[in-house]
């Protein structure tokens, strides 16, 4: 970290996290609750953010290990503040908030509170919120707003935080590119409150439950999720959680026109085709359960696009699913969506990538001379990628196996311990047998807390940063 | 008419022969002539020493004054630079050869704004030759007349064949379809047969119908195999390419194997769903490996001639069923038709077939014109492609009437839009196209086919 720019882009997002803490402020004014829990922490962020922005930088350059530091320093150092409010608020251990404050910003949806009706209004605001910062990240956020010196290599710092393995740009400029994105963001949030509330639902509740779908967060203000909720409005939700699936660029080609090379792209295809595979699949072995049709397909359509977008809400009890869905349902939690899109899991685009390099490792042994360039929509794929590609999968299941050992020492049985890992690592949020993470002890916290920061930022910065430390 | 050709290897050595045969003034323009010494002796040919990019020397050859300039020199883009550099010279018409190695097509949209009236691209014209070959079981060769409409086939007769002894005007009675036989080689001398001729082993006849017709002959003839699925393809250069992009299409299982890594990966990003192989194809452990014993069909079309004809050998040893050989620069027949291999491709007869085609069709673009052509391998015969205008002397005469050469046959009459295989009563009318067959190197325009 020799690097002084480093603590200079630290410093501009935590101000940024500061000014963004003004809402929930805001919120405690309109519901006349204590605005203490919010202003001092926005304060000491924001002194933190403006004492740490004043170091004098000589270099202004950006390699491609400084945008993974920043981007992971700055997770950790937002997730702190944000965990502070909860502290402040409600008598929950230190250790408790920050795994509740990682949950909202990472999009994941675990939560530690049993009892969530019976928390403030500004805190149930204030994990929304965090859902709807983290999704689409607040480097890029911060990347989007704030007037960037002229020789930055900003894509360094989007390559850390967007999701997925195709950082494609389809606008020159990166700026003009974020915009675009955050409109599409916002104008996906901001659709759903509408439809929710020609629906009957409140405006505070419907903001809440929109910014949790389009973030394909899961926290939500009920204890039992989104049961109460009519069918409408389970529908819009369900409708909206697939939408925020899809990666964002589409809706940037489907915005300036160019329907052809929206629909062209090969993982939007599987997302589709996999979605409607899956939810048919669902549907088949749980109709029984339910006393209508209708009321069988709605529940396996928005639980099962809850989980494959990463979402997280759920409307009826689904630990009544048999096993076979059970399975389906954890493969989808981990490998999730589109990348490009605010989900979870390790994306479909990987998946895409990894069944053909099967292919032509297969081929490869049948032909020992051929030779097969693996292409994904029509661009051949170097072996470099490729071979990250191998890496990070093989780092997502070691990892996986590692934090499930570390939360198998709390002795529950083997059930709750692979569903809390799955859930919390793929950023999901929902899972069988677990209802919230109250009985966890501190240790599994802290490891769910970094399973969900890893599974989030797609393991490699977090690595990097610490591997840097150690120098 | 005035034609100058730029650039004299193998194409334009063979391209000015023809167009010397067509009666026109050629000019050559090279570097050197060292290696055309034969050509410039024993033709009709005036030439100019010198750079084909420099305008002195175009200006020397008579670019001024001349009606076309056919450029094929060794580059695609010395060919563009050296058509533009014409045409603003006063060119009447120009024609490039261009590769377009990366098949980018680039060169076809800006046609226009350099001013070639024609692109010539061989390699794409072989690997469509090819693929039509390979379209049709059991045939050696396959050409198109009359816009796709009508069909010639050439095949071998076999020792079992129903073929065998059979004379013509019985062979048309039994099989009850409309063909015509126009051509027969036997021992190496290529005939026009005539209604009592009998067919013999190891005769290569060559086949005209309608597709529906070729097709009741080919049930006939029993030599309706299995269609071809399975084709190897000997080498990874751009008529691979070009011919596997066809095969694809029609669904067949592409295999290309070819030496250069580089290469290979390029075709892999090109060609999705053929199987690129990384081998050297002199190794028989690789064609054994590769399944040789059980492919449709072997191509050759290494860059390397001699090469190309003992894979084509080893094929015909591993009894692969259908075999075509590119052989581009070997100008000894006998050798071919002796070392058994069925069909040989020649890159540069097929780019010249289309280039004289282009020159008879600006020629007589008023007259009654020639418009396809099709050039057997000795050079002995040519099948033609007529549009009758009121200059024709013989109008509305029955065939059997008309004063024809000896050496000319009429193989088919398009009348809008049927197609007439003709008899002696059929008689030829205004706005027909004719299909015909002659062995005379003057045919000029529709009238020199009558006496």
């Amino acid at each position: 970290m020799k690097n002084k720019i480093i603590y200079k882009y630290v410093g501009k997002v935590l101000i940024t996290f500061s000014i963004l803490m003004v809402l929930p402020i805001i919120v405690c004014l309109v519901y006349k609750e204590n605005i203490s829990y919010f202003l001092y922490p926005a304060i000491m962020c924001f002194l933190t953010g403006l004492l740490l922005s004043r170091i004098k930088v000589e270099k202004k350059y950006i390699y491609a290990k400084d945008g993974f530091i920043i981007v992971s320093l700055s997770w950790i150092l937002i997730s702190l503040f944000g965990s502070i409010p909860l502290s402040l608020s409600k008598s929950t251990d230190v250790v408790s908030s920050i795994f509740e404050a990682i949950s909202a910003l990472t999009t994941t949806g675990s939560t530690v509170f049993e009892d969530v009706e019976s928390l403030a209004h500004s805190i149930l605001f204030w994990r929304s919120y965090m859902h709807f910062i983290g999704g689409m990240g607040i480097i890029t956020f911060v990347m989007a707003i704030v007037p960037l010196s002229k020789n930055d290599k900003s894509m360094h710092l989007l390559n850390a935080e967007m999701p997925g393995n195709n950082s494609e740009k389809i606008v020159a400029s990166t700026k003009k590119m974020l915009l675009y994105l955050y409109c599409i963001y916002f104008g996906l949030t901001i659709s759903e409150i509408i439809l929710l509330g020609l629906g009957g639902v409140k405006f505070f509740d419907s903001l809440l439950i929109s910014m949790s779908t389009t973030s394909t967060g899961g926290l939500t203000f009920m204890n039992n999720s989104l049961a109460t909720l009519s069918s409408y409005s389970k529908l819009i939700v369900a409708i909206f959680m697939f939408l925020s699936g899809v990666n964002f660029n589409i809706y940037f080609l489907l915005i300036i026109k160019k329907f052809k090379n929206a629909f062209k792209s090969e993982e939007f295809k599987v997302y589709v085709v996999m979605a409607i595979i899956s939810v048919f699949f669902v549907f088949i072995n749980t109709y029984k359960l339910y006393n209508s049709f209708l009321s069988g397909a709605l529940n396996s359509l928005f639980h099962t696009l809850s989980i494959m977008t990463s979402t997280g809400f759920s409307i009826s009890n689904i630990n009544v699913y048999p096993s076979s869905c059970r399975v389906l349902l954890l493969f989808l939690m981990l490998v999730s969506a589109c990348g490009g899109s605010t989900c979870g899991g390790f994306k479909i685009s990987r998946l895409i990538l990894m069944f053909k390099t099967i292919k032509r490792d297969i081929l490869k042994i049948i032909h020992p001379n051929s030779i097969h360039v693996i292409k994904v929509d029509n661009k051949s794929v170097s072996d470099e990628v490729i071979n990250s590609n191998n890496t990070f999968l093989f780092l997502y299941a070691t990892l996986i196996v590692i934090i499930m050992f570390i939360v198998s020492l709390n002795g529950f049985n083997f059930d709750v311990t692979l569903n809390s890992v799955f859930s919390t690592f793929a950023n999901t949020g929902l899972c069988f047998n677990i209802y919230n993470y109250a009985d966890f002890s501190s240790l599994s916290k802290i490891a769910l807390s970094i399973g969900m920061l890893l599974g989030r930022l797609e393991i490699f910065p977090l690595i990097v940063l610490f591997s840097d430390l150690r120098k | 008419m005035k034609i100058i050709v730029v650039g004299i290897g193998k194409l334009g050595d063979y391209l000015s022969k023809s167009l010397v045969r067509d009666l026109n003034d050629v000019t050559l323009v090279d570097v050197d002539f060292e290696g055309s010494r034969t050509l410039i002796n024993n033709e009709d040919v005036n030439y100019v020493t010198g750079n084909g990019l420099s305008a002195d020397i175009l200006i020397e050859a008579g670019v001024k004054k001349c009606d076309l300039l056919i450029s094929v020199m060794d580059s695609d883009e010395k060919n563009i630079i050296c058509s533009l550099l014409a045409k603003k010279l006063g060119a009447k018409n120009t024609i490039a050869r261009i590769r377009d190695k990366d098949n980018n097509n680039s060169v076809y949209l800006l046609k226009k704004e350099i001013g070639i009236s024609y692109i010539v691209n061989p390699e794409y014209l072989t690997a469509l030759n090819i693929a039509k070959v390979l379209s049709i079981p059991s045939a050696l060769e396959a050409t198109t007349f009359l816009r796709g409409r009508l069909q010639m086939i050439s095949l071998k007769i076999k020792e079992d064949s129903v073929l065998n002894g059979i004379t013509i005007n019985s062979l048309i009675k039994k099989c009850n379809s409309e063909i015509i036989i126009c051509a027969v080689l036997r021992d190496g001398v290529t005939t026009i047969p005539k209604g009592s001729f009998k067919l013999k082993v190891n005769d290569k006849i060559n086949v005209v119908g309608t597709i529906k017709d070729i097709k009741i002959f080919l049930e006939y003839a029993d030599l309706i195999s299995e269609p071809t699925k399975k084709v190897i393809i000997a080498g990874g250069g751009t008529t691979s390419f070009y011919l596997a992009k066809f095969l694809l299409d029609m669904n067949m299982k592409v295999k290309i194997i070819e030496i250069n890594q580089d290469r290979c990966k390029q075709l892999s990003e090109s060609l999705d769903k053929a199987l690129i192989i990384n081998a050297d194809i002199s190794n028989q452990n690789v064609l054994y490996e590769e399944g040789i014993e059980e492919t449709d069909a072997f191509i050759s079309l290494t860059s390397i001639d001699e090469e190309n004809i003992v894979y084509s050998m080893f094929a015909s040893l591993k009894k692969v069923p259908r075999i075509i050989t590119k052989v581009n620069h070997i100008d000894l027949d006998g050798v071919i038709e002796a070392s058994n291999i069925d069909t040989v491709i020649t890159p540069h007869r097929i780019a010249t077939d289309s280039i004289v085609k282009f020159v008879r069709a600006l020629k007589n673009s008023k007259k009654s014109s020639c418009e396809a052509l099709y050039t057997f391998d000795d050079d002995s015969f040519e099948i033609q492609e007529f549009s009758i205008k009121d200059d024709f002397k013989e109008l509305d005469t029955k065939i059997k009437d008309m004063h024809l050469k000896e050496s000319v046959l009429i193989i088919a009459i398009q009348r809008g839009r049927n197609i007439i295989i003709p008899n002696g009563n059929t008689v030829i009318k205004e706005n027909d196209t004719i299909v015909l067959i002659d062995n005379s190197d003057q045919l000029k325009n529709i009238n020199d086919i009558l006496e």
